[in-house]
């Protein structure tokens, strides 16, 4: 091992870099935290009491290990075959009186 | 009236602060107490929809889900990023079209300053005029700017600056204590006829308490405090004033002091701390005479305001002082500064100082320290002075206003626009405004939303597995039965959509070409499963169970439910849960089969309720709510709605002649019957195992298996395979016809149902239905549904005692005794389908027989 790949590794546990082994870990170890105590509710609400001091902490240990992460759950629609009939009506609606408004259609 | 509270106070960042908690405990409060002379209709901002849920269940059961409406804007919107201005203009068109589409008589507004630093939107209405109703907290920013407003740019100058106009322009100003009012009106000029003190008022959890030795240790210990304390909490920042009560503590006679420590309750930022800690040093304290507890629990709040000897509340500046309040309502005896709201908080001259001298400050505190009968004058006073704030009088104080306000003002002629207007109009200003054409998708989607069109409320019929991948279970086969009454018969008022989600994309689709296929219509070519467009009475049913799907998609049920869509779900089960050991032979697999089922408990448990096929099932399902302290039932609806049949066709088909030979041959003795896939829960072993003990003792008897291999029953196929009475007196039959099976119900003296775990217990019915015998194994669920028309024997693994148990049936038997299953009830799907819809439109469920 290079002195190179040493200091990376060190810097990896240090920062747990993204994609990095040690975040791996560290999100392994945080997911069976996260099930112990969903299977112990009272050492969770006393957690969660603590976390509720710091949202950012809460809401990034909610995030870990996630049903939500595993999908790609966005409520934002990247087409117009994402919006219901509707809402295309209405998009349909805006590109047109758009285009008049910048002349392109009279 | 129709007043419509704005509630983006208690969604914002600030929901961590007062102002948040102001704003929801004075909405609370109006709700409560008005919701019968006015109509009260809270709105929420969907940008910030992860406080929905709970606001909605803390307005329950004073306010109906229709009284919470919710509107959509095009985030992202925080004010801090210039990037963000289109859809800040374009969000802030959005929402006022929608309280306008309100018709509402006057708009209150919880907190005007949001939006810096996170999605809310406040903005002034432009196009209709629509009657503004404000809190005023506090003019601090405006008249510190140089320390609140300059540092922070001119981003949030512009920023500050655009709410302050809000402020001016409102109808009504409604101040939070005498002094606020008094900013509002000579430091904003705003005239003084719109601007009433409401006051304001501390949560009922800070009440006078008792507290063991025990617990006052503890706190103490954790805290680090070993004398009788004089207490202090609140934010930092500088107008707090810690700096001259840490100097004035140090002022106080060496004896006093020596017998006193000063707490400073709450979070510091480091800076601060590094600030305190220097004046601490200067005014030559030690480290053990100022304690900071950092962040604490209101528990320990609380405690801390019932056991000080003293509380100090040196603020130059408050819009009201809430904290002097918290302690004042525990029972603390209170001083506090002479400036700004202080004295009306405390109410009392000779407990308050001159908050800029630390000398005054000490001289106070001395008086106190010295004077236990002024103590206790003081601690009576708090007691009884803190009674005047409640939200109760708050709220009265408002609604008198505005109800004041309503006869002496001349409306503009309100009228009630159709959606399309609304739409029209909002069209018209969108397009003005440079938006990228992925904000456009975005705002399409919000426009409709926000009106949406008057529809038929929908019946939202998930059939996700049976459209992506029917896998032709006993589940498909209900999902199909009762889909198709549903389509046939749809519950009056309601539309039936078929819808069907995937694990990849988020929300769900119509099921249309699935439908057509479904009813035998011909397929338009034009037809397109489009997403689904939903209303706020609509009801989702999860009549398929596909767990996979349903956990990808918990956060849409939850926004399903934010707009105020009932969802529910069809239990058929628990078994995956209870008996993993049925569907895996490992460890492992085992424990995955049980955590994935469980997640999908968890999903469907956030929802509003369940509809079980049994009350066996039911059982189960809160067995395993109340082990796990996942929620209340209080509110979670739990419905029972048993499955239904297919009426037997009188028609009849030819057999084959080795068919015919087969049913002969079986005539000639009495023979028993299972039916069923082989796999470990439905214990074919067992039944064997009792029939050779059976064939052991000369019993002539025939025992007929009917069902394919399944898993986990290897062994069970050897043993019948190499069954030395195979084809003799044991018979396995795989893949027969309808009409062979029929025969065979029909040539068969009982049917054994010997599995050791169903949801409900079709093949039950289905032998009623024949007018066989039935055998059972003594499971609830089979009691349930068969009642006194089954014979039963002992749920055991035990093949003796089935084996007794078959030989006191054939003694009954004999004797025509035994239970005759012919009068056994059974539902059809029709009914069974009524049933179900009676659950969830009429919240009825079956009453356990």
């Amino acid at each position: 091992m290079t002195f190179g790949n040493i200091k990376a590794n060190a810097k990896a546990w240090l920062f747990f870099s993204p994609t990095s082994r040690p975040r791996k870990v560290l999100k392994q170890k945080l997911i069976i935290l996260k099930n112990y105590l969903n299977n112990n509710p009272k050492l969770k609400r006393k957690l969660l009491n603590i976390l509720e001091y710091i949202p950012s902490v809460k809401h990034r240990l909610q995030r870990i290990g996630n049903i939500e992460q595993k999908q790609v759950i966005m409520n934002i629609p990247k087409n117009e075959n994402d919006l219901s009939l509707y809402a295309q009506e209405i998009y349909q609606q805006l590109q047109v009186q758009i285009k008049q408004h910048k002349g392109l259609i009279k | 009236m129709r007043i419509i509270i704005d509630l983006q106070g208690a969604q914002s960042a600030s929901r961590f602060r007062g102002i948040g908690r102001y704003s929801h405990a004075l909405a609370l409060a109006i709700a409560n107490g008005y919701h019968d002379t006015h109509e009260i209709i809270i709105v929420l901002n969907e940008m910030l929809h992860e406080t929905i849920e709970d606001i909605y269940k803390s307005f329950y059961p004073t306010l109906k889900k229709s009284n919470i409406k919710i509107w959509k804007g095009c985030a992202p919107v925080h004010d801090s990023d210039e990037k963000n201005h289109a859809r800040i203009e374009t969000s802030a068109l959005l929402r006022e079209s929608f309280l306008a589409s309100l018709n509402p008589d006057i708009v209150l507004i919880m907190s005007v300053v949001e939006g810096y630093s996170d999605n809310s939107i406040i903005s002034q209405s432009k196009h209709y005029n629509i009657p503004t109703a404000v809190i005023f907290y506090d003019a601090i920013p405006f008249m510190q700017a140089e320390k609140y407003i300059k540092p922070l740019g001119r981003q949030f100058e512009k920023y500050y600056y655009n709410k302050l106009e809000i402020i001016k322009n409102a109808d009504l100003v409604f101040g939070i204590s005498e002094s606020s009012c008094n900013e509002a009106i000579e430091i904003l000029h705003i005239n003084e006829k719109k601007v009433n003190n409401i006051s304001s008022a501390a949560d009922s959890q800070f009440q006078p308490r008792e507290y063991s030795n025990d617990e006052k240790l503890k706190l103490f210990k954790k805290l680090s405090i070993s004398k009788p304390f004089l207490l202090y909490s609140g934010a930092t920042d500088e107008r707090k004033n810690h700096l001259n009560l840490i100097e004035a503590f140090s002022l106080l006679p060496k004896e006093i002091k020596n017998n006193y420590q000063l707490v400073l309750a709450g979070g510091i930022p480091l800076e601060n701390h590094i600030r305190f800690k220097e004046k601490i040093s200067q005014c030559k304290l030690s480290i053990k005479d100022v304690i900071f507890t950092g962040r604490i629990s209101d528990e320990d709040f609380i405690a801390l305001y019932n056991l000080c000897h003293l509380y100090v509340f040196p603020s130059y500046h408050e819009g009201f002082g809430l904290p002097a309040l918290e302690a004042m309502q525990c029972g603390a005896a209170t001083i506090g500064a002479n400036t700004t709201s202080v004295p009306e908080v405390i109410g009392r001259e000779d407990a308050l100082f001159n908050p800029y001298n630390p000398i005054d400050i000490s001289n106070k505190i001395e008086s106190v320290l010295t004077n236990e009968t002024f103590r206790i004058t003081l601690k009576k006073h708090s007691l009884l002075h803190a009674k005047n704030f409640t939200w109760k009088s708050s709220a009265s104080k408002l609604i008198t206003v505005i109800e004041a306000w309503e006869k002496t003002t001349e409306k503009a002629h309100q009228k009630h626009f159709n959606t399309k207007y609304y739409i029209d109009n909002i069209i018209t200003d969108i397009i003005k405004i440079n938006n990228t054409k992925q904000d456009l998708l975005t705002i399409s989607q919000s426009i409709a939303f926000n009106h949406p069109r008057k529809n038929h409320k929908q019946l939202l019929v998930d059939i996700s597995e049976l459209v992506n991948n029917d896998a032709k279970t006993g589940i498909q086969r209900v999902v199909r039965n009762i889909l198709k009454q549903l389509l046939i018969n749809p519950p009056q008022g309601y539309t039936v959509e078929p819808i069907y989600a995937t694990s990849s994309q988020y929300g769900y689709r119509y099921a249309k070409e699935f439908t057509t296929q479904f009813l035998q219509k011909s397929i338009d070519v034009h037809i397109k499963d489009d997403p689904i467009e939903i209303g706020s009475h609509d009801i989702f049913l999860g009549l398929d169970m596909s767990p996979n799907i349903q956990i990808s998609q918990a956060p849409y049920y939850q926004e399903l439910r934010r707009y105020g869509i009932k969802v529910y779900f069809i239990i058929h089960d628990l078994l995956p849960y209870s008996n993993p050991e049925w569907w895996s032979d490992t460890p492992m697999g085992q424990k995955n089969a049980q955590s994935n089922f469980e997640k999908w408990l968890q999903i469907i448990i956030d929802t509003d309720g369940v509809i079980c096929v049994s009350h066996a099932t039911a059982s189960t399902f809160r067995d395993w709510v109340k082990s796990k302290h996942t929620k209340k039932l209080n509110s979670f609806e739990i419905h029972v709605s048993h499955n239904g049949a297919d009426i037997v066709s009188a028609e009849t088909y030819a057999l084959s002649d080795s068919e015919m030979k087969f049913i002969k041959k079986i005539k000639e003795k009495k023979t028993f019957i299972m039916v069923g896939t082989l796999e470990p829960r439905k214990a074919h072993l067992q039944t064997l195992h009792a029939f050779e003990k059976l064939w052991e003792d000369n019993y002539d008897i025939n025992l007929i298996i009917v069902g394919k291999q399944g898993w986990l029953v290897e062994s069970l196929v050897k043993t019948i395979e190499k069954h030395p009475n195979l084809n003799k007196k044991l018979f396995w039959l795989q893949g027969i016809s309808d009409n062979f099976l029929d025969a065979l119900y029909k040539s068969s003296t009982a049917i054994i149902l010997s599995s050791k775990g169903e949801g409900f217990g079709l093949p039950l019915i289905e032998a009623a239905q024949k007018e066989l015998p039935i055998i059972a194994r003594d499971l609830p669920v089979f009691k349930e549904v068969a009642q006194e028309y089954a014979y039963y024997f002992p749920d055991t693994k035990d093949a003796v005692i089935l084996e007794h148990t078959i030989k006191e049936w054939l003694v009954l038997y004999k004797n025509h005794q035994h239970p005759k299953s012919e009068n056994m009830p059974w539902l059809t799907w029709k009914q069974s389908t009524e049933q179900l819809l009676a659950c969830i439109i009429d919240k009825k469920s079956i009453p356990h027989a």
